[in-house]
């Protein structure tokens, strides 16, 4: 793991016409990690991950691959690899041809580059399939042509655009892991891009947040998970319920907070006593029968989705969702709330 | 000299692309840069710099200063814009004239094309592969003959006009010439590029795309008219805008069938060969013909801009293209046949001239023509090329050949810059890649006169001056097909090529070149033929060592010697046959996989 993988965006922006879709972006991947980029739709990820694989130019600010600043370079000099989207493979082209097209483009002779893209498909699983062209090919399979592609170069960084969103849910999980799986093996520097938090949760050594083109959060799964300091991150990441409450009295690291009415105490504070925001999260929502101590509320709407019920519950501090397991509450029951204090955060 | 001065500009535009590209100009892809520039340069030069000079003709008086009162009267005469026709039995303005005809003949070439593209590629009609090149015939015939075939046919004393005598006692007249007769020709002339440039559009549409149209609950008529033909909008729009401009820059149509109704190609011809000579008045009927051409493409502009067309994704399209409706298949066999019928009996006409003794006086029989045109003996030293016609065949077989593979690379190459890369400019590089196309050929053969006959660049009367002409005036369909075919090709596999480590000259060779095979052999063919039969522009250009076979062919109709003349085309049509069918055989097919009707079970 050299300083070869090292991704560095310095105050990297990329204008449209008059709207910056990336608004002075910066952060730094570390090699051999996995940073996932996340974001609703339109939030500036790909264009962010598009200008790293140098297919888009920088407005303004700096983009290092390996220390050293590329941002004037074309994309075919750069040590990257991008796995698109839509996969991108060429169509008249066999497997064997197109997991070959990057050795070949950079000189290796025939028999040399059919030999790399033999054992870069036989690590993606694809032995056997060489002479296939990619429309004889499952969506699965395609993707793993992709995957392979991207890799037989042995690039400094691999970057992927949202690989998971073309495949069925099954598939979903399973290269997921894969795809960690390799780049924990590989020690590859990693830049992915998706809108799916939970594929963001699974995969990420880093995740940062994107929106309208700025980075709201960055950090760890669980500490953005469990300990979000933006309402967007809470919402987005966790689905957190945003209600407002009051900070009544500090104690030592902890404080009391009035939430609905509750008072809650919870373990990490660092602010001064007044109105506060709070993220409730929705596995930290307890129903019990009507009348026992808790927050009122009444069912509005249960869904059932496998392992647990989701619930849309109204309260006096609004609208509030919640997966609990266990007893199904019935759609217009009365119910009573307990907040379990790890999963409430206090937010901007 | 001048193949030194040429070599050294081209290495001073490799240096100043690399600077370029050091930079940052177009992402940083030398090639691109490279191929732009050098493209720029050489419109400018045989492109603008001959017009340029045709402009300065027309605003000049007299004493050859510029005199504007004179250039603004040339340009409103009223044997230009008069709408007398609409009210009296006079002729209209030539503007006029050429419009109404061009937007006709524009129309109805597209949807010819379109029937033929649809019959060839959508449905198990036994006859494709003939149907293919009958379709493609009329591109290869010398502009003489489809006149004179029509001539034979309907003309006054032809075979319709002697039925109609002989059946239902109506005198014979001369109702095909005129409007009537050039429709036709045009018809029949300009359907066979409309047909080329909608094949490979019809052929990349993806055929997922109509399934889910039709798995949304649309009949296939419904799916056709929402689905596939707003797919093939560009290729549609394209078509429409070169019939379009061969329409209006058509010479020897109008030549030989015009009759009364006047366009402007033929009057710019007459301005400048007829015992006028005036040079400013062409100038001024060069300027109006090419404000026609631009309003066309800013039309075309407007119509395409801002639509996805993507169809060759890099996903493998694995879907079967939607059969057509039974009624729709019946309506357009019922248009294309009698049309395939008409090209049969055109060519039957053609090829039949030649062994005809004297048309429509003595029709026995006879060799003797193609024995004067191409006569062959064994003499002491060897072959003897006795036929009179052998040299100018040699030339015009040379010098297209050389001509063909360069507009063809040329053009696709000016369409792979304008569709994947973003400069500035680009519109006025697009308009300097079409000009050459809506120039007619005579105000291109005045107007490299004008520019090559002296220094600095002296070429006229050369091989050289010849092959550049036809490579200029011959790019823009490479650049037309280029541009249809590219837009059905995802940008994401170039991005894919060009992440993967190939720079743009990798990425067009092994990727986009193998995907646009339909666009190639349109624009090889489309070059050789039209390099082969073109008349209008090398007219002025040929001199006793550069004979072309097209103006050997005038001469011997000049001469009253009709039986040699259609010989002489006869054989040119029987080679160009030849040639094509070894260009398709070469180049071939593009394979993409995806899978045809007959594969399911």
């Amino acid at each position: 793991m050299s300083a070869a993988g090292t991704i560095e965006l310095r105050s990297v922006t990329k204008r449209f016409g008059g709207a910056a879709v990336v608004d002075r972006v910066s952060f730094t991947v570390e090699a051999g990690t996995l940073v996932t980029l996340l974001g609703p739709s339109g939030c500036g990820k790909t264009t962010t991950l598009r200008m790293i694989a140098g297919l888009e130019t920088p407005s303004d600010g700096q983009v290092l691959i390996g220390g050293r600043d590329v941002t004037a370079r074309a994309a075919s000099e750069r040590n990257v690899s991008l796995v698109f989207q839509s996969y991108a493979l060429f169509p008249h082209l066999t497997v064997l041809d197109n997991v070959a097209y990057g050795p070949r483009a950079r000189g290796a002779r025939l028999a040399d580059a059919h030999a790399r893209a033999r054992d870069t498909l036989a690590l993606v699983g694809l032995s056997g399939l060489e002479a296939r062209l990619p429309a004889q090919l499952s969506g699965g399979q395609q993707q793993r042509v992709a995957l392979a592609r991207a890799l037989v170069l042995e690039p400094g960084a691999l970057l992927f655009d949202e690989p998971l969103s073309n495949l069925d849910a099954r598939l979903r999980r399973r290269v997921r892991d894969e795809i960690r799986a390799l780049q924990r093996r590989l020690g590859l520097s990693v830049v992915y891009v998706t809108h799916d938090r939970e594929e963001a949760l699974a995969v990420s050594d880093r995740i940062i947040v994107m929106d309208h083109g700025r980075i709201v959060e960055e950090g760890p799964p669980i500490e953005l998970f469990e300990s979000p300091r933006t309402r967007f991150v809470a919402e987005f990441l966790a689905e957190a319920n945003i209600v407002p409450g009051r900070l009544l009295a500090a104690h030592g690291d902890g404080a009391d907070v009035e939430i609905a009415g509750h008072v809650v105490r919870l373990p990490r504070c660092g602010r001064a006593p007044g109105e506060v925001t709070v993220a409730i999260r929705p596995d930290a929502i307890t129903l019990h029968a009507e009348g026992d101590a808790g927050i009122a509320g009444r069912v509005l709407r249960a869904a059932f989705v496998g392992r647990a019920v989701e619930y849309a519950i109204e309260t006096s501090a609004g609208e509030l969702l919640a997966i609990a397991s266990g007893t199904a509450f019935v759609p217009g029951a009365s119910v009573s709330l307990s907040l379990r204090p790890s999963g409430i955060a206090l937010v901007d | 000299m001048l193949a030194f001065s040429a070599l050294l500009t081209f290495v001073l535009v490799l240096l100043a692309a690399e600077a370029l590209a050091r930079r940052g100009a177009l992402r940083g892809d030398r090639f691109a840069v490279a191929s732009l520039l050098t493209i720029a340069l050489l419109v400018a030069v045989f492109v603008f710099l001959p017009l340029s000079k045709v402009m300065a003709a027309a605003v000049q008086g007299a004493g050859g200063r510029i005199d504007l009162p004179a250039f603004a009267s040339r340009l409103t005469a009223e044997k230009i814009w008069t709408l007398a026709c609409l009210s009296s039995a006079r002729s209209c303005g030539v503007a006029w004239n050429t419009l109404a005809l061009a937007l006709i003949t524009a129309a109805g070439t597209t949807l010819l094309g379109l029937v033929l593209a649809l019959l060839v590629t959508r449905t198990a009609l036994p006859l494709r592969r003939v149907a293919r090149l009958l379709a493609v015939l009329p591109v290869i015939t010398p502009p003489f003959v489809i006149g004179l075939a029509i001539i034979l046919i309907c003309g006054r004393s032809g075979l319709i006009n002697a039925l109609l005598e002989t059946w239902l006692g109506v005198p014979p007249s001369r109702w095909i010439y005129g409007l009537p007769g050039l429709l036709l020709a045009q018809l029949f002339a300009f359907t066979p590029i409309a047909f080329l440039v909608l094949i490979g559009v019809v052929e990349g549409v993806s055929p997922t795309l109509e399934e889910a149209g039709q798995t949304l609950g649309g009949r296939s008529i419904h799916v056709l008219r929402t689905v596939s033909l707003p797919l093939m909008a560009p290729g549609l729009a394209n078509a429409f805008l070169v019939g379009f401009v061969e329409s209006i820059a058509d010479f020897g149509n109008p030549l030989v069938l015009g009759g009364s109704f006047n366009v402007l190609a033929t009057e710019v011809y007459f301005a400048l060969v007829g015992a006028q000579y005036d040079q400013g008045r062409a100038a001024a009927l060069a300027i109006v013909l090419l404000a026609m051409a631009l309003g066309a493409f800013l039309v075309q502009q407007r119509v395409l801009s801002g639509r996805a067309f993507t169809s060759v994704t890099g996903k493998g399209d694995a879907g079967i293209p939607l059969p057509l409706p039974r009624g729709l298949v019946r309506t357009l066999q019922a248009v294309a046949f009698p049309w395939l019928a008409f090209t049969i009996v055109v060519y039957g006409m053609a090829l039949a001239g030649g062994f005809v003794a004297i048309w429509g006086r003595d029709h026995s029989l006879t060799l003797r023509h193609f024995v004067k045109a191409f006569g062959v003996e064994w003499g002491p030293a060897g072959w003897l090329w006795t036929g009179g016609a052998w040299n100018s065949l040699w030339n015009t077989l040379r010098l297209s050949a050389v001509a063909a593979p360069l507009s063809a690379a040329v053009g696709l190459l000016a369409a792979y810059l304008l569709h994947r890369t973003r400069f500035a400019g680009r519109r006025a590089f697009e308009f300097g890649t079409l000009l050459s196309f809506a120039v007619p050929g005579t105000v291109i053969g005045i107007a490299y006169v004008l520019a090559f006959n002296a220094p600095p660049i002296e070429l006229t009367g050369s091989g050289l001056i010849i092959v550049i002409c036809l490579v200029f005036r011959n790019m823009p369909v490479g650049v037309r097909g280029g541009l249809a075919s590219l837009e059905q090709i995802d940008r994401s596999l170039d991005e894919a090529s060009s992440t993967l480590g190939a720079g743009g000259f990798t990425t067009v060779r092994r990727v986009l070149l193998p995907l646009v095979k339909p666009a190639l052999v349109g624009a090889l063919v489309y070059g050789f033929v039209r390099s082969v039969t073109t008349v209008s522009a090398v007219i002025f250009l040929i001199s006793g060592d550069t004979d072309m076979a097209t103006t050997y062919i005038i001469g011997r109709v000049v001469n009253g010697d009709y039986g040699v003349a259609i010989a002489y085309s006869a054989v040119l049509i029987v080679l160009m046959v030849a040639v094509i069918v070894v260009i398709q055989r070469l180049v071939g097919v593009r394979a993409v996989g995806a899978r045809g009707a007959e594969s399911v079970p």
